[in-house]
C-alpha cells in the first residue's frame, strides 16, 4: 500500500495537469481527471484521495458541479478541495468557498506557492482525519458493547417467548429506520443522532413486562379468552412499574425512555390503545415509533396464533388502518422506506455494522463540539485541588506563582486578611510587584535564570515589607519546565518569615563565641560602627583581644571615650550585665549625639560587655541584602525614626529619657490649622505640609538638640545646653521660620506653628505638661489675631 | 533557437516565468510539449461548429495555458475571445479569433526553431 497521499488533479488542459505534477514531483500520487464527471467518477471509486485540485471551466460537468456533488455526497468534509482557475472574479472566489472548497491557488502558477498550499493543506487535514477516526473508533467501541448486550437480553426475553430472538433485533432496525426518516421528512419532532440511538437501544425493553405473564398465556395457539387478554395487555404497565424499582440512580434520560417505551408501546393514535388510552401526540414519540415497528415484526413473523404476512401486505395492513392507528406522519415514514425495510428483513440484524451509526454520532459530536466530559479526571482534578489548597494554608508566609505564557504573577499572602489575600499582576515591568529591593530583585532572576530542568530551586535569604516594617525571609523558588519538551513554563515560589530566627541566630553567635569568631565580629563591626569595644563590666576597662585571640585588659576605661573620669551614670555595660538584650543609651561626644549599644557576651569564659556606637545622621537607608547577618546602623536608626518626617519617634523619648532628664529647656510645637489644610488639599498635601515643617525645624537647631513627634501633628523639642534668653529668642525665630516656608505645589497654604516652651523645669514629664499649656494659651491668642512672644 | 530568444519572439518574458518557476529545464520541457497541446484545435473545431458554450470553456483553458506558460500575448488576445463569447454569447467580433490564430502560430513556429 502507497503510503503518499493521493491527489486528484481535475482540469481540462492536459498541459496544465502535466505542469502541477512537475511542480508537485514525485513526493505525491497523482490521479487526472479532464472534467468534472470524470472527477466526481474516480471520488467515487477511490475513497482514498487525499486532496482534490479542481479547475473551475471544464466539459460536461464544472467545477462548481463537482463540489456540489462532493457536498451533496458529504466527501467534502472528508476531503479538501483547492481551486486551480485562473477565473480570478470575486463572485467565482467566493461559490468556490460557500461550496466549501478549503483554498484558491490564482493563475499563472507559482512553484513554491503551489507547494506549500497543497503541503498545508494536506498536513491540516490529516490531522483532522486523525482525530476524526480516534472519535468514530470511541464511539464504535461504545456502540458495540451496547448493543452486544442488548443482544444476550433480546435473547434471555425471547427464550421464553418461544420466539425466534430476532423480534427485538428487527424492532431495533425498524426503529432506528423510521426515525432518521422521520427527522428528513418533519422538524416536528427534533431529534438528535444521540436520542435516536437512545431511543433504538432502549426499543430493546419495550417486552420486559412479559416476563410476569404465565406461560401457558405467551404460547397458546388460538385466540385469548377476555381474562388472558388482560393478563396480556398489563404486560406494558407492569413493564413500566418494574422499572421504578431500579431507583433514581440510574440516568434520567434513558430511564425516562424506558417508562415510555415500556408502558405505551400499545397505545393508539386515535386513543384507544392501553394502558392509557393516550391519543395523538400526548404519546411519545418514541413510543409511537416502536409501536409502528412492534406491530409490522408481528405482522411479517410466524407466531404461535397466526402465520405470518408477507411484506407489502403487512404495509398495506398497517396505513388502512388494519392493525392498529398511526400518526401520518410515520405512516408516510412507512412508505418511504419500505423498500429499505424489504433489504433490512433479509439481513441478518446481528450483522448490522455499527461503524455507520458510529461515524453519524461521531459526526455530531464534533459538530457540537461536544465531548462528554471525562467524569473521573474532571473529579480527580479537584481532588488534588482542595490537597494542595490545604497544603499551601498550612505553608503559610508568602506564596507566588509565576506564569511565563501569559506573563502574569498570582500572590496569595496568607498573612493578609482572607479578602486580601491573593492578587494577580501582569507584569509589564521586572519589578512591578515591588516586593523585593532592586538588588534583589536582580540577584533573584539572575539565579533563576541559571535553573535548569534538573536543578530548579533557588534560595535566598531577603528582606521584604510586612505590615509596614521589613523583616528577613528566606526565599524558596523553583522553576517550572513542560513535560515533553523541557520548554521553560513559569517559577514557584515563597517567602519563609525568617526575622525571629535571624534575631535569634544574631543573639545565638554572640552568645557561643569562641575568641576567633569575636575578633572577626569585631572587624565587622567597626566596618559599620565607629566604636566597637569589648569592655569588663565590672572594672570598666577596655579590652583587646591579642593576636592569639586571647582576652587581655587595657588600662584605658570605657568611660574616657565620653570625656569622662569616673564611670557613666548610666553604664549601659553593667546593665547589659543584668539582662542579656542589647541595652541602649546616648552620649555626647564633640557636641554629636552618639547612640550606645552594648550587650553582655561571652569570650573564652570570660564575661564581657560589647559595646558598639555610632553617631547619628540624616542617614540614608543603606539596607543589608543578601546574607549578613548584623544589623547596620541605619536600621536601627530607623527603628526611633517616625517615617513621615524623619524625626525621632516618642519610642525615642521613652528609650532615652534618662537622658534628656538634664536637659535645660523644652518646647512643644503644634502645627496650626493642619486639619483645614487636611480637608481643603487632601491628606498627601497635609503629610507634605508636616515634613516640610520637621526639615524648617531641625535645620534651625543644633546637632545637639532633639526633635521629636509627638503626636499627629505636634513636635517636641529637647534643648541640652542652652541659655534662657537664647532659648526663647530660638523659638520665635523657628516660627518666622516656618511661616516663610512655601510647600512648592501649594504656595497658597499659609503654614504657620504654635510653640509653647520651658525652661528649667523637671522632671522632664512635667517640662512637656507645662510646655503644653504654654502652647495652648499661645495658640489661643493666634486664633485672635495677636503676635505673642512665646512666653 | 534559445528559449529566451524564443519567449522574446512571441512577445514574452523568459525571466518572470522564472520567477515563478525556477527551473528553466522544466519550462523548456513544457514550452516543448505545447505544441502538441489539444486546446487550441478543440477551440477551433468549437467556433466552426458555432458551439459557443465549448468555444469559451476551450479559450478560456487556452488562456490558462497561456498564462502559466507565461505566453502574454496570446494570453491577451485569448482572454478577449473568452470574454466574447462568455455566457455562450455567439463571436460577433472575428478579429478576436484572428488574433488567438495568429498568436498561436507565431508560438507553434517559434517552438520547431527551439534547439
Amino acid at each position: 500500500m502507497s503510503l503518499k497521499e493521493k491527489i486528484l488533479i481535475a482540469d481540462d488542459s492536459e498541459m496544465n495537469q502535466m505542469l502541477l505534477e512537475e511542480i508537485l514531483s514525485d513526493k505525491y500520487e497523482y490521479v487526472m481527471a479532464k472534467d468534472g464527471t470524470e472527477a466526481v467518477d474516480i471520488l467515487e471509486k477511490n475513497d482514498d484521495i487525499d486532496l482534490v485540485m479542481l479547475d473551475i471551466n471544464m466539459p460536461k460537468m464544472d467545477g462548481f458541479g463537482v463540489l456540489e456533488v462532493m457536498n451533496l455526497r458529504h466527501w467534502i468534509s472528508e476531503v479538501p478541495v483547492i481551486i486551480i482557475s485562473s477565473e480570478n472574479d470575486v463572485d467565482f472566489i467566493r461559490r468556490s468557498y460557500d461550496l466549501g472548497a478549503s483554498d484558491y491557488i490564482s493563475r499563472p502558477f507559482d512553484l513554491t506557492v503551489v507547494r506549500r498550499r497543497v503541503e498545508n493543506t494536506l498536513m491540516l487535514y490529516a490531522r483532522q482525519k486523525r482525530l476524526v477516526r480516534l472519535v468514530e473508533e470511541q464511539v464504535y467501541e461504545r456502540e458495540k458493547t451496547n448493543n452486544t448486550m442488548i443482544n444476550i437480553l433480546s435473547h434471555v426475553i425471547e427464550y421464553r417467548n418461544n420466539e425466534s430472538g430476532q423480534h427485538i433485533l428487527h424492532v431495533r432496525m425498524m426503529t432506528g429506520t423510521l426515525l432518521h426518516r422521520l427527522i428528513e421528512i418533519t422538524d416536528k419532532y427534533p431529534l438528535t443522532e444521540t436520542d435516536i440511538s437512545m431511543i433504538v437501544s432502549i426499543s430493546a425493553l419495550h417486552d420486559i413486562g412479559k416476563i410476569s405473564v404465565p406461560k401457558a398465556i405467551l404460547n397458546k395457539p388460538g385466540k385469548l379468552d377476555p381474562e388472558e387478554w388482560e393478563i396480556m395487555k398489563n404486560h406494558a404497565a407492569i413493564g413500566d412499574a418494574m422499572l421504578y424499582d431500579l431507583g433514581t440512580q440510574q440516568a434520567e434520560t434513558l430511564m425516562n425512555l424506558a417508562h415510555e417505551i415500556c408502558r405505551w408501546h400499545h397505545e393508539r393514535w386515535d386513543g384507544r390503545g392501553y394502558p392509557d388510552g393516550l391519543k395523538g401526540d400526548e404519546i411519545p414519540i418514541s413510543a409511537q415509533v416502536v409501536a409502528m415497528a412492534d406491530v409490522y415484526d408481528a405482522l411479517t413473523s410466524e407466531r404461535c396464533y397466526k402465520k405470518s404476512f408477507d411484506h407489502a401486505t403487512a404495509i398495506k395492513m398497517i396505513t388502512n388502518g388494519e392493525c392498529g392507528a398511526f400518526n401520518p406522519l410515520l405512516i408516510q415514514c412507512l412508505l418511504d422506506v419500505q423498500d429499505q425495510l424489504f433489504e433490512n428483513m433479509h439481513t441478518d440484524p446481528r450483522r448490522f455494522d455499527y461503524r455507520q451509526e458510529a461515524k453519524r454520532l461521531s459526526d455530531e459530536m464534533l459538530e457540537q463540539k461536544e465531548l462528554m466530559p471525562n467524569n473521573r479526571a474532571h473529579s480527580l482534578l479537584t481532588f488534588e485541588q482542595k490537597k494542595a489548597e490545604f497544603f499551601a494554608e498550612q505553608c503559610g508566609g508568602i506564596q507566588f506563582e509565576f506564569d511565563h505564557w501569559t506573563n502574569t504573577v498570582h500572590l496569595k499572602d496568607w498573612n493578609a486578611p482572607v479578602d486580601q489575600r491573593e492578587k494577580s499582576m501582569y507584569l509589564t515591568e521586572w519589578n512591578d510587584v515591588s516586593l523585593l529591593s532592586e538588588k534583589d530583585w536582580l540577584a533573584m532572576r539572575e539565579k533563576l535564570k541559571a535553573t535548569t530542568p534538573e536543578r530548579p530551586e533557588v534560595k535566598m535569604i531577603v528582606q521584604i515589607p510586612v505590615n509596614g516594617e521589613y523583616r528577613w525571609q528566606r526565599l524558596t523558588a523553583k522553576s517550572l519546565w513542560t513535560t515533553k519538551y523541557k520548554n521553560y513554563a513559569g517559577v514557584l515560589g515563597r517567602f519563609e518569615d525568617i526575622q525571629d530566627e535571624m534575631v535569634r541566630r544574631g543573639e545565638d553567635v554572640l552568645e557561643k563565641c569562641s575568641e576567633y569568631s569575636v575578633s572577626h565580629l569585631l572587624k565587622d563591626l567597626s566596618r559599620v560602627f565607629e566604636v566597637v569595644r569589648l569592655v569588663d563590666p565590672k572594672t570598666n576597662e577596655n579590652l583587646e583581644l591579642d593576636k592569639d585571640g586571647k582576652v587581655i585588659t587595657t588600662p584605658i576605661h570605657c568611660y574616657e571615650i565620653w570625656g569622662r573620669n569616673e564611670p557613666c551614670e548610666n553604664c549601659i555595660s553593667s546593665r547589659s550585665l543584668e539582662g542579656k538584650e542589647w541595652v541602649t543609651k546616648l552620649e555626647m561626644r564633640d557636641r554629636q549625639m552618639y547612640f550606645v549599644l552594648s550587650k553582655h557576651i561571652n569570650v573564652n569564659g570570660r564575661t564581657c560587655t560589647l559595646e558598639i556606637a555610632s553617631h547619628e545622621d540624616e542617614a540614608e537607608c543603606t539596607r543589608c541584602g543578601g546574607d549578613n547577618d548584623a544589623p547596620t546602623r541605619s536600621s536601627l536608626m530607623n527603628f526611633y525614626r517616625d517615617t513621615l518626617t524623619g524625626t525621632y519617634t516618642r519610642l525615642y523619648l521613652e528609650s532615652f529619657q534618662s537622658n534628656l532628664e538634664s536637659a535645660d529647656a523644652v518646647a512643644i510645637v503644634d502645627v496650626d490649622l493642619f486639619k483645614q489644610i487636611n480637608d481643603t488639599y487632601g491628606h498627601p498635601v497635609g503629610d507634605e505640609a508636616l515634613k516640610t515643617i520637621a526639615n524648617t525645624i531641625r535645620s534651625g537647631i543644633r546637632g545637639s538638640d532633639t526633635l521629636i513627634r509627638y503626636g499627629g501633628d505636634e513636635f517636641l523639642l529637647i534643648f541640652s545646653k542652652i541659655g534662657e534668653e537664647v532659648f526663647y529668642e530660638r523659638l520665635k525665630q523657628l516660627r518666622r521660620a516656618v511661616q516663610e516656608t512655601k510647600l512648592p505645589d501649594y504656595p497658597e497654604v499659609k503654614l504657620d506653628v504654635s510653640l509653647g516652651g520651658v525652661y528649667r523645669v523637671h522632671p522632664l514629664s512635667e517640662a512637656i505638661r507645662q510646655a503644653d499649656l504654654r502652647m495652648y494659651e499661645n495658640k489661643a491668642k493666634h486664633a485672635n489675631g495677636n503676635h505673642v512672644a512665646c512666653r | 533557437m534559445k528559449l529566451e530568444e524564443l519567449y522574446q519572439k512571441i512577445g514574452g518574458d523568459l525571466k518572470n516565468v522564472m520567477k515563478r518557476i525556477p527551473n528553466e529545464a522544466m519550462i523548456g520541457k513544457f514550452v516543448r510539449k505545447y505544441a502538441n497541446d489539444p486546446t487550441y484545435n478543440r477551440l477551433t473545431a468549437a467556433v466552426e461548429a458555432k458551439n459557443w458554450k465549448d468555444a469559451f470553456i476551450a479559450a478560456h483553458t487556452l488562456k490558462g495555458v497561456a498564462q502559466n506558460l507565461g505566453f502574454d500575448r496570446l494570453q491577451k488576445s485569448a482572454s478577449a475571445l473568452t470574454e466574447a463569447v462568455r455566457g455562450a454569447v455567439p463571436l460577433t467580433d472575428e478579429s478576436l479569433f484572428e488574433e488567438v490564430c495568429k498568436d498561436q502560430k507565431e508560438i507553434v513556429e517559434a517552438i520547431e526553431k527551439l534547439d
